[in-house]
């Protein structure tokens, strides 16, 4: 049986590769079709409940007009273990990423057939990105101990930990922009300040670039800056800060600008799309021009209830996670008309989207 | 070690006078840690738990009231986190009362019913619906009330039990007592550890990892006959609890656990007494302190740590009009601080009045009528008011009836809580019930029916939801309705020597969120437990059955854990009795069926299990 299911990923890869061409008989075209039933459309991530049970992950459309849940379990008839946390990919495979269950479940990202699982040796894991045939993951270690946080290297080859990365207090998101990894310092369970920048070459820390406190998101606009966004100190930290936005020229590995949020301003979800970024504060989504930035003051969207978006084209794709103790839904917007154009069902606190291609 | 331990596990039992009848005469009052249960619950229905039930259980309040009660427990396994739903209310819903004062957790609201040693306990009373004017916060669904009794007659007596069990399960108990006609002392030792590590049933090798406890409870209750004379009788009296408990909290199915959590909790209260024909007057001093640790990584010394430090001083006075008439005026003031990682140093001081009139108009009825008016602080409390009514309209059948206006106030935790991703609302309220039930009851013979409906109203529920910055924050959101039906059974038959015993509870409960009409999460709208017990001469044995119906964990109701049926027998042997030394060797076997189930999702419990333990009187 599992050779079968081997054998069948195997030629739908292959036959996924070569899709133009037209060689293949019919029986072949038609396993491609069958098993490839989660390429080009998007994955979303649901935690799950909060304090017992598993997270799923959401499949929807490229036409954002259905949805099927479960599709791990549909595909595997087991569960991704407690608080599904993010996705991260290679050209293959999905490596779906469980916070509480500390595990990573490598499956085929077109398939969700699972591959292979890691479950020793991550603490409180958090997000993946590959670069040079090996996955980092951020793991936060005891969210309130500054001196356990790492990042988990794995052989994408044997799905195995080789090595980690000692790391500042609490790494959260990772990207890799084709020569760097670079990772968002939120903090754990208190706030940093810093992207750290590894190398994959060595897999050593370069460097540590100081931005706002509690980053939690970055992305590469298209001239090749990262922008990080930073949240600022929530309030319960007894010393709020202000939100805002670092540039970082990823050659010089330096902050070039940055923008400040008002001191009670906390935003998240940054996209860039094209030449537009767009963040997430106070139920209101924003945009700005990558070339003109500034602090726009006037909302794109308004009276949003959601736990984190996406933009794609002229889409914004939102998660809602309602109550946090039921299935959520995924609010899509059109963001020329600025109407809400559909609404998926979710599993139990949607919250991280993907476009899988 | 494992196996000297089993073979010491020798229990001798010693019965001990048996003149107590005469002594006995005193007032009951005199024996009562908390009166008004008594007295004041005109309209309520009291399940009294049996000793025998006590004694058969021997590990944790869980494990007695979900087996014996029509209440649901929330248990994270044996030994884990485990929070009661009575009726379909919440964990901080319910009331624990020791010795009359209730000690709900300052941080959470809720009492951990695994934290709490029955052992050690005299009484312990169940007392369904609103209780809020004598117990305060919390007493919404019911209140659990555990209570020690001092008696003066002479007495000595020594109970020493100690047992092994499954999971490499050992449990120890030791009381004496010692009492004359003036003075009264007892001293009692709890201990129960295991390592819990229980196979999940039905999975491949997976096992209750991380699971272990061990806990110590002692108990020290003291009494002085200051002075007897003629119609005045006064009396000193102590009570003091501390509880130390170790354990680790178990994995799931779905995540692997390695985080560790100790409690230490005490409780002291000292009673002056001053009792007389026409008017009892009690002055009681009360210091209640909860601690607890949480370690994520119990390799490592790095915890967060939550105290609460409670001072009462109460006042209540009985004034006995005539026999028929009783009016109760209480005043008591509380100062409570607490500190901790995420609660920075806050403090709440609050001072309260109750009135409770009871009149016995007939002798087959007398009504009630509570007031209780709290003033605190830092949130408005409020006005709270109860009737009750009980009258017997026919030969052998009572027709009750209680409504009621009840609370729970927010915890410290609601209030002032500032940690990772959460923050308390200053500005949050208490919940409040508006409640009523109407009970019919028959007693026969050996035969007692009940059937008992009620209906729970609760406005501006606590709960905590992500505000617009995804901060978790606390706030008065949610309107819930209760309604449901309650049976219970209960049947005494001697049959020449051999005494049978059958009781049974259910309980049907449909508790809604007002806005979304779905019923409340983990809330069975089915429950119920069956007890049979046989007793002849030296030998005694029972069977019991407990059935909780499925749940669901999410509020859209579209997942649940699965109805199950659990069954538990036992036996004992009394091995030897010579005068006052007296030997009993027990067995309990739990989950006889084997049962796979859950009463928290991916939460398995263990399957069959045995407790052996002898216990020595003298």
């Amino acid at each position: 049986m599992k050779k079968t299911i081997y054998l069948l990923s195997v030629v739908s890869l292959f036959a996924f590769s070569c899709e133009s061409d037209d060689d293949f008989t019919e029986p072949i075209i038609e396993v491609e079709v069958e098993d490839e039933a989660y390429e080009n459309g998007f994955l979303v991530t649901n935690q799950g409940p909060f304090n017992n049970g598993f997270g799923t992950v959401t499949f929807l459309d490229e036409g954002l007009t259905t949805s099927e849940n479960n599709i791990y379990q549909t595909v595997n008839d087991d569960n991704l273990g407690n608080i599904v946390q993010s996705i991260g990919f290679t050209e293959d495979n999905a490596y779906v990423v469980a916070n509480v269950g500390n595990r990573l479940t490598i499956v085929d990202r077109f398939t969700f057939e699972e591959i292979a699982r890691i479950e020793t040796g991550l603490s409180n894991p958090r997000f993946f990105a590959s670069a040079n045939g090996k996955g980092y993951l951020t793991n936060w270690g005891d969210g309130a101990d500054a001196t356990d946080d790492y990042i988990a290297v794995i052989d994408l080859a044997t799905n195995t930990i080789t090595n980690t990365i000692a790391v500042e207090e609490g790494p959260e998101e990772i990207l890799y922009n084709g020569t760097y990894l670079y990772v968002t310092n939120q903090g754990g369970f208190g706030v940093n300040d810093i992207v750290t920048v590894i190398d994959p070459a060595t897999d050593t820390v370069v460097t540590t670039i100081p931005v706002g406190d509690a980053p939690n998101g970055l992305e590469l606009d298209s001239s090749g800056n990262l922008w990080v966004l930073a949240g600022g100190a929530p309030s319960f930290t007894g010393t709020e800060t202000a939100g805002s936005l670092s540039v970082i020229n990823t050659t010089t590995n330096t902050v070039s600008s940055s923008f400040d949020f008002g001191v009670t301003d906390h935003p998240n979800s940054i996209n860039i799309e094209d030449q537009n970024l767009y963040y997430y504060l106070n139920g209101e989504v924003f945009v700005s021009s990558t070339t003109d930035f500034e602090i726009p003051t006037t909302p794109e969207l308004t009276g949003l209830s959601l736990f984190n978006m996406i933009v794609r084209g002229n889409v914004l794709i939102g998660t809602n996670a309602g109550d946090f103790a039921s299935n959520g839904s995924v609010e899509v917007y059109d963001l020329t008309t600025g109407t809400l154009v559909n609404t998926l069902t979710a599993g139990v606190i949607p919250e991280n989207i993907y476009f899988n291609d | 070690m494992r196996h000297i331990f089993l073979f010491i596990a020798v229990m001798l039992y010693a019965h001990a006078s048996v003149g107590q009848i005469d002594t006995l005469q005193v007032l009951p009052e005199v024996i009562l840690s908390d009166v008004k249960l008594r007295e004041h619950s005109v309209g309520i229905a009291i399940q009294k738990v049996s000793d025998s039930i006590l004694q058969q259980s021997r590990t944790s309040l869980t494990d007695v009231l979900k087996n014996n009660t029509s209440i649901y427990f929330r248990e994270n396994g044996p030994g884990g986190v485990s929070s009661a739903s009575f009726r379909g209310t919440n964990a901080s819903q319910t009331a624990v009362v020791w010795n009359g004062i209730n000690i709900n957790s300052q941080l959470t609201g809720q009492t951990d019913f695994n934290t709490i040693s029955t052992n050690n306990y005299d009484n312990l009373d169940v007392r369904a619906g609103g209780g809020s004017i004598i117990y305060g916060s919390g007493a919404i669904g019911g209140s659990v009330h555990l209570n020690n009794e001092i008696q003066f007659y002479k007495r000595a007596e020594t109970i020493i039990s100690a047992g092994y069990g499954s999971f490499d399960t050992q449990v120890a108990h030791a009381k004496t007592r010692f009492s004359t006609d003036k003075v009264y002392v007892d001293v009692g030792a709890d201990f129960q550890q295991s390592e819990n590590n229980f196979d999940y049933l039905d999975t491949d090798n997976l096992f209750n990892a991380n699971g272990q406890y061990e806990n110590l409870d002692l108990n020290l209750n003291a009494g002085y006959l200051l002075s007897s004379d003629g119609d005045n009788t006064q009396i000193l009296k102590l009570h003091h609890n501390t509880y130390v408990g170790d354990r680790n909290f178990s994995g799931t199915l779905t995540a692997p656990s390695n985080d560790a959590y100790e409690d230490r909790n005490t409780r002291t209260l000292v009673a002056w007494e001053n009792l007389s024909k026409r008017y009892d007057g009690t002055l009681r001093l009360a210091h209640i302190y909860e601690q607890f640790r949480y370690f994520a990584n119990n390799e490592s010394d790095l915890n967060d740590l939550g105290k609460a430090a409670r001072y009462l001083a109460n006042y209540e006075g009985t004034l006995k009009i005539d026999s028929s008439k009783r009016l109760t005026l209480l005043g008591e003031i509380n100062t409570i601080s607490a500190a901790g990682a995420s609660i920075d140093n806050a403090s709440r001081r609050s001072a309260s009045a109750v009135a409770l009139w009871k009149h016995q108009v007939l002798s087959a009825l007398s009504y009630e009528i509570q007031v209780r008016q709290e003033v605190v602080e830092d949130y408005r409390s409020p006005f709270l008011l109860g009737v009750g009514l009980d009258y017997a309209f026919a030969k052998e059948y009572m027709l009750s009836f209680n409504a009621s206006r009840n609370y729970r106030i927010p915890t410290f935790n609601d209030t002032y809580w500032a940690g990772p991703g959460a923050m308390g609302n200053p500005d949050i309220r208490p919940e409040t019930s508006k409640q009523a039930e109407l009970g019919i009851s028959r007693s026969q013979n050996n035969v007692t029916l009940g059937l008992r409906g009620f209906y729970i109203d609760t406005d501006d529920l606590i709960k905590w939801q992500p505000n617009t910055m995804g901060i978790w924050s606390p706030v008065n959101i949610v309107d819930t309705q209760h309604y449901g039906a309650e049976f219970s059974f209960k049947l005494d038959k001697q049959i020449g020597e051999h005494r049978f015993a059958a009781t049974t509870q259910y309980a049907y409960t449909i508790a809604k969120n007002m806005e979304t009409s779905k019923q409340l999460i983990y809330v069975p709208k089915n429950k119920g437990t069956i007890g049979l017990s046989h007793n002849y001469s030296w030998l005694s044995s029972y069977i019991q059955g407990t059935y909780n119906g499925s749940v669901f964990t999410t509020t859209d109701n579209t997942s649940t854990v699965e109805d199950s049926f659990v069954a538990n027998a036992g036996v004992s042997a009394e091995l030897f009795k010579n005068g006052n030394h007296k030997m009993i060797l027990s067995t309990q076997l739990n989950n006889v069926l084997n049962t796979n189930y859950q009463t928290v999702a991916s939460r398995p419990n263990p399957g069959r299990n045995f407790l052996i333990q002898t216990t020595y009187t003298f």
